[in-house]
């Protein structure tokens, strides 16, 4: 008996043992590509054969050689196989001398085939079969040619991806209207194109044993904290997990607490705002097949910035970020206050106002918690169906969610008008918030903060805030504290949270980086002078 | 990143600022008053006196011994046998301080936001509020210390400011009282110093100067933080004493609520405002509490030499819960934070300055940097 459990317990952690990703390919790591062009074709073939998009193209070059050109056509250009591969060696007549003596010349032969013959920029040879194998696979056209023991790999992948467009989740009244799309290519060059500096650093790492998806990390060299690029690669460097489908995967692998409601890495899909954060000292991270980038370490207040803030001038951008913490604190504490002081602290309300109230209860058949609590529970589940249905229908929907709740909820006296009108301010505070991860974190947050309330009334609002602050104060994003720079109190940060100063004031970059290059602004009195008025007051402004 | 487990100066200061401000500060103007009458006004400048001079005196002795606990250099001026029972007896003795302004709290909330509510429940959610803050490591802690010093000293700032229109000077007159002597004088500072949230806010400074990024700040800091603290509490006791007058304030257990509750915005927004300043209250035990409390912890800590104060975090909860439960009835609760508050003194300051005298004597411990 006890043999047996301990078989089947052996049995069972040999299911659990992690395997080698591609079996395939594990068996082919040593192997080397052949003379014998039959003997490198049929070991590719046999992986492949199976496959309906599998390419094989028999040409004769030189007029006497016999090759062929391997490829996926799904993910090949076969247009520019043709005309870059195919045409220019099968058009090449003169025969090369090289050829006469094969084994002493073959290299010459090699670099004649690469710096004459093919037109195409991006050629390496290789003669690692599992290299090979992982060439096609990444829609690379593989030529071997008889008689070589190499062969030729040419970059030839093309997959079809939209085109740049507009960000659906960041809109800007203001400012640039490109955003990241699906391939890491086109994200690099969205950035490299805004940043031609030779600091920009790109380095690729590939994760995920069954993806393979590549993820670049990004900074500024002579800028960013060292320690906190090392930070970043050790953590995306333990990351050991078959797929990586989005960024979203790599943001809970490398955040700092999992357990947190709120984000603690910012994801965007604007190269500005990458671009943005790269110069004040931070990493951004880049994945294939994700049009979100990641901004690593994030803090509190950038979470209701937005990239536009910067684009206006800064009395209204201070008055619109001070509207967005309210509508943030509204969504949290809004119903619990409401529940507070109608349950709990009703000789609040002033005199005249009292009546109203009272009477809009009266028919109402629950306590305030309980009728908080199911209004707020049927607006969550209006916004996730809205959220989900196609937009033809979600117009139906949210007449009907407006009617019925809103409108025949309070005439059937199943709640009070006055519970419609909270319950709407929090939604759309929550709306208003630029950042959907962090709003939602905030959404989610006010049902256990309303059952404390229900609990406690205002000393439960306050224990829940209470608790709710010490976390926020203890949270850190890549050991930076989230809600720096208020606290740790940091006076020159603080030019940038709530209140924005004018751009030249924010004269170094945030202090919680310690990025090694701290000035971003030479100051200098920069009074516009009138042009019109002559020398004399030019002469002026330069004293 | 790697980030240090320090306290700045600016943290310092908010740290001694937040423990001193406690929900005690509401019984002040009565405990001023009860011996002078009048002169409580002057009771709390002696009070004031006498805490930054012991406050100045505990700051020179962590000087001396930067990077280490008040138990460790103890055990070494006096035995370590000796020097382990005073810590111990130091424990305690924070223990049931803790214990009490706990319950002070409960009393509090009791008697003004929950009237039906078992006092239990109220000193619980407290409690493991307070036993969750200090899981975390000192540097959160000074965090939390400088998040919500604004939520504490703007108000009660507001609060005086709005008081000042009832203000009639001539309660405070005569400043020395009637028919009183120096003795009452003396024995009403004592009694103020005696308030629990003043020995949390003068020992906290033992507590946190090993973490001081810049040990020599510690005078600065704290010399400004309990600066600030002074004149806070000398202007609401001022303004309480001045607004309601000697005998109103003996008739009231917490004086400065009942300031609150005259408190009327010049706007008729909301029927009263003593509720969002019960708010602030809330806040200010909520702090002098977690100092309180992470005294007790980190003094356990280096005495029993554990690795962090976060080991005790939980555990510590039954005690001082039991602690709670010991008074009958709240004139029984100030009877007996008066009784350990007066006593305690000789513990809080008597131990720092005697080790300061041994020191001096011995001309022992690092080199007195000014």
């Amino acid at each position: 008996m006890l043999f047996k459990k301990m078989k089947e317990k052996k049995k069972n952690v040999e299911s659990r043992k992690p395997k080698p990703p591609s079996t395939i390919l594990e068996k082919l790591k040593d192997a080397k590509t052949s003379k014998n062009l039959q003997e490198t074709i049929r070991v590719i073939e046999t992986i492949f054969s199976k496959d309906n998009d599998f390419g094989k193209r028999d040409i004769v070059i030189f007029e006497s050689i016999s090759s062929t050109v391997l490829f996926l056509d799904s993910i090949t250009d076969k247009e520019l196989i043709g005309k870059e591969i195919i045409k220019p060696l099968t058009e090449w007549t003169s025969q090369p001398e090289a050829m006469e003596n094969q084994n002493q010349n073959m290299d010459e032969f090699k670099t004649l085939v690469v710096k004459k013959v093919l037109y195409h920029a991006n050629v390496k040879m290789e003669s690692n079969l599992s290299k090979v194998v992982n060439s096609i696979l990444r829609g690379k056209a593989i030529l071997v040619i008889d008689g070589i023991d190499h062969v030729f790999i040419i970059d030839t992948a093309k997959t079809d991806k939209r085109s740049i467009a507009q960000p659906e989740t960041e809109q800007v009244i203001r400012g640039p209207r490109d955003g990241f799309i699906e391939n890491i290519q086109t994200n690099t060059a969205l950035i490299r194109s805004r940043l031609p500096i030779p600091e920009f650093r790109v380095k690729a790492i590939e994760i995920g044993t069954l993806t393979k998806s590549t993820v670049a990390v990004c900074y500024i060299d002579g800028i960013t904290n060292e320690a906190l690029i090392e930070d970043v690669m050790r953590r995306l460097s333990t990351i050991d997990v078959d797929r990586i489908l989005d960024a979203g995967y790599i943001e809970q692998f490398i955040q700092d607490n999992p357990r947190s409601p709120f984000p603690q890495i910012k994801s965007t899909e604007r190269p500005d705002v990458v671009v943005g954060n790269l110069v004040e000292g931070r990493v951004a991270l880049l994945v294939d097949g994700s049009p979100f980038a990641l901004i690593a370490p994030s803090t509190f207040s950038q979470f209701y910035h937005t990239s536009e803030d910067y684009n206006e001038r800064f009395i209204m951008v201070s008055i619109i970020r001070f509207v967005r913490i309210v509508a943030l604190l509204f969504s949290l504490i809004m119903p619990s206050l409401y529940v507070a002081i109608i349950s709990y602290h009703p000789e609040l309300i002033p005199t005249a106002f009292a009546v109203a109230v009272t009477s809009g209860r009266a028919g109402v058949p629950f306590p305030a918690v309980v009728e908080v609590f199911l209004l707020e529970a049927a607006m969550e589940i209006l916004r996730e169906a809205t959220v989900r249905m196609p937009k033809q229908v979600g117009g139906a929907l949210s007449i009907v969610g407006v009617l019925v709740v809103g409108q025949a909820a309070v005439e059937a006296g199943f709640v009070s008008p006055i519970t419609v009108v909270v319950i709407a301010l929090t939604s759309i505070g929550s709306f208003a918030t630029p950042s959907y991860n962090m709003a939602i974190g905030f959404r989610m947050l006010r049902f256990p903060l309303l059952i404390i309330t229900g609990l406690f009334g205002f000393y439960g609002l306050m224990l829940g805030l209470l608790f709710t602050c010490n976390h926020l104060l203890s949270l850190k994003s890549f050991g930076v504290p989230y809600l720096s720079p208020i606290a740790p109190a940091n006076f020159g940060g603080l030019k940038d949270t709530i209140f924005r100063a004018p751009l030249n004031w924010l004269l170094d970059r945030p202090e919680e980086l310690q990025t090694k290059n701290k000035r971003r602004i030479n100051p200098h009195d920069s009074k516009p002078s009138n042009p019109l008025l002559g020398k004399s007051h030019t002469k002026e402004g330069e004293d | 990143m790697k980030e240090p487990n320090l306290i700045t100066t600016f943290q310092c200061i908010a740290i001694v600022i937040n423990s001193t401000i406690g929900i005690s500060v509401l019984a002040l103007p009565r405990v001023a008053s009860e011996k002078v009458g009048s002169g409580a006004v002057v009771v709390t400048c002696i009070a004031m006196i006498i805490v930054i001079t012991s406050v100045f005196l505990i700051a020179k002795l962590t000087k001396k011994y930067p990077r280490e606990s008040i138990i460790q250099y103890g055990e070494k001026l006096i035995s370590k046998p000796l020097g382990k029972v005073i810590g111990f007896s130091l424990i305690i003795y924070f223990l049931i301080l803790t214990g009490l302004v706990m319950r002070e709290f409960g009393e509090v909330m009791n008697t003004t936001l929950l009237q039906e509510t078992p006092m239990s429940a109220t000193i619980l959610s407290m409690l493991i509020l307070v036993a969750v803050a200090t899981r975390n490591n000192h540097t959160t802690i000074a965090y939390m210390h400088t998040f919500y010093l604004m939520f504490i000293v703007i108000p009660i700032l507001l609060m005086v400011i709005f008081a000042l229109k009832d203000i009639d000077l001539r309660y405070l007159k005569p400043l020395l009282g009637n028919d009183t002597s120096l003795i009452d004088f003396l024995s009403g500072g004592l009694s103020v110093v005696g308030l629990p949230f003043i020995h949390i806010g003068m020992f906290i400074i033992l507590v946190i100067a090993p973490y001081m990024v810049e040990p020599n700040k510690i005078m600065k800091g704290s010399m400004w933080g309990i600066g600030i603290s002074a004149i806070i509490l000398l202007l609401a006791t001022g303004v309480t004493m001045a607004v309601f007058g000697q005998e109103e304030i003996k008739k009231s257990l917490w004086p400065m609520l009942v300031l609150t509750r005259m408190t009327e915005l010049p706007v008729d927004m909301l029927e009263r405002l003593d509720i969002l300043f019960l708010v602030v209250w809330i806040v200010s035990a909520f702090t002098t509490i977690l100092s309180g409390y992470l005294i007790v912890i980190e003094l356990s800590s280096r005495l029993f030499n554990l690795s962090s104060h976060r080991v005790l975090s939980y555990l510590v909860i039954p005690l001082v819960y039991g602690i709670t439960l010991f008074p009958k009835n709240i004139l029984h609760t100030y009877e007996l934070i008066n009784a350990f508050g007066t006593w305690g003194i000789s513990l809080t300051v008597g131990y720092p300055l005697l080790l300061l005298l041994i020191a001096f004597v011995r001309k022992e411990g690092g080199k007195d940097c000014d």
